[in-house]
Order: C-alpha cells, then sequence, then structure tokens
C-alpha cells in the first residue's frame, strides 16, 4: 500500500520523539535507536491498519513500546545488565553543589520501576492525556494515574526532594519559586 | 559523595543520598506529592526527554524511509 506523503512527513516528524521515549526504555543511545529502527520498519509494514487521521503518534509510541517489551522478554538478562551498567555509570558521576542536578534526576529516573517509569514519560514529558497513555501501555486510566502518582512520589524519595531540605537550599529554592511563577 | 565542606546544605543532601529510601514521611501527604515539588520534577523531566528531541534526526532513519519508499513503490 502506497504511503501518503503527509503520512510520510509525519512520520519523520515523529522520529525524535520516538528517540527520547526509547531512551528512557533502554537507557542507552545506541538500543534506543536500534528500536526506533525496528519501531520504524514495523509500522510502514502495517500503515493499512493505521486510520488517517487518528493520532499517528500514539499509534507509533504503541508499536515502539510493544517492540521493547517482546526484546526484553527475548534477551531478559542482558537487558538487566544494559540497565545495570547505565546505573554505575550515572551513580559515579558526582552531584555539583546542593541543587537538583539533572545528572541525579536521570539516576533516580533510572531507579524507577519499569512501569511507573514510562508512564511518567509519556504524561509528563511526550505530553500524552492519561487516556492516550493508557492507550499506548494497553491499561486502565486509573492504572496510568497511579503509576504517574507512585512514580513522583518515589522520585521525591530518591532526589530527596521531601519538604525540610528541599526548602532549607536557597539556591534551589530560588530556582524552584522562579520556574513556578 | 555529599561535600561536607558545603555546610548545611551538604549535610541535607547527605541525608538524602542513599539510594532507596523506603519510608514516604515528610512530603507526602496521602501518597501524592505537593504541586512545588511536582512541578520541579515535570521541569527536569522534560529537560532530560528534551535532550534528546533536540537532537538532529540521525542519516540512518532518513536511509531507512528512503529505503521503504522505494520498497513499497516496486511492489505496488
Amino acid at each position: 500500500m502506497p504511503v501518503s506523503d503527509a503520512l510520510r512527513r509525519d512520520l519523520l516528524a515523529s522520529i525524535p520523539n520516538l528517540r527520547a521515549f526509547a531512551v528512557s526504555l533502554t537507557g542507552s543511545s545506541e538500543r534506543a535507536d536500534d528500536l526506533v529502527q525496528e519501531t520504524l520498519m514495523k509500522a510502514w509494514a502495517k500503515f493499512d491498519t493505521f486510520q488517517e487521521g487518528t493520532n499517528l503518534r500514539a499509534w507509533l509510541f504503541t508499536i515502539l513500546r510493544n517492540e521493547f517489551y517482546s526484546q526484553v522478554r527475548k534477551r531478559g538478562r542482558e537487558v538487566e545488565d544494559a540497565e545495570g551498567t547505565y546505573a554505575a555509570r550515572l551513580a559515579s558521576q558526582p552531584a555539583q553543589g546542593g541543587h537538583m542536578d539533572m545528572r541525579d534526576f536521570r539516576e533516580a529516573l533510572n531507579h524507577l520501576p519499569p512501569d511507573q517509569r514510562e508512564a511518567l514519560i509519556l504524561v509528563g514529558a511526550s505530553g500524552f492525556s492519561y487516556e492516550e497513555a493508557a492507550e499506548i501501555c494497553q491499561c486502565a486510566v486509573g492504572t496510568i494515574k497511579s503509576r504517574v502518582s507512585r512514580a513522583r512520589t518515589r522520585l521525591t524519595d530518591l532526589l530527596g526532594l521531601e519538604g525540610e531540605s528541599y526548602g532549607a537550599d536557597p539556591v534551589s529554592t530560588t530556582v524552584i519559586t522562579r520556574s513556578l511563577t | 559523595m555529599a561535600d561536607e565542606s558545603q555546610g548545611s546544605g551538604g549535610a541535607r543532601r547527605d541525608k538524602a543520598e542513599p539510594k532507596m529510601r523506603q519510608d514516604t514521611g515528610g512530603k507526602v501527604e496521602g501518597g501524592k506529592v505537593d504541586g512545588r515539588i511536582q512541578g520541579e520534577i515535570g521541569k527536569q523531566l522534560r529537560a532530560v526527554y528534551e535532550d534528546v528531541v533536540k537532537e538532529p534526526v540521525p542519516d540512518r532513519f532518513l536511509e531507512l524511509l528512503k529505503k521503504l519508499e522505494e520498497s513499497t513503490g516496486s511492489k505496488n
């Protein structure tokens, strides 16, 4: 089935977002790009099942996610090792200053259970609604909401963002207050 | 990892350092994270994500799309 120019253009435009989601799933940019490649091939092969005018990005994210978990099932142990190495590499980088560092944040993100991390990314970074995220993850909307909420709680713990230490650091307090106003 | 010489900020960081803290005391009320912290988490999350989004699309994908297009063209 020929693919329309508009669809091809939208597909191309989706690649940066697919890569970002893939990095968040795999923890490695190399594996992420392999995953995106696989996703594009799969998508192309079954474009006839895609209804033009519906949400292409959600459709592509679903394919990518399914591909990722089928790889995880196949590779098992190997994937775990890759993630361990990634975590260790991040942990060896010293944090700078007393405020929340992006490196600290990445590391904390990496420590979240995968289902919580992906829910948080889809809703908090990819810009999907809870409903779309539920569709992508093939679960109930309430499940996504609770995963996002638990992810935030967990990050708050991992990063030590609780009220006392959070408010006590004048630098981060300033930064945060400014960012929210 | 926390720098002791940093004074009170450093000491508090130290307290927060252990990787897997299980307690949820303090900032959390009924399992919800307060809005300020939620805003900061969201900001960091988008920053990490945008880092990748901003990268130029690698050539391999442009080549792939071209190849896919050619193969579709010849099949139909």
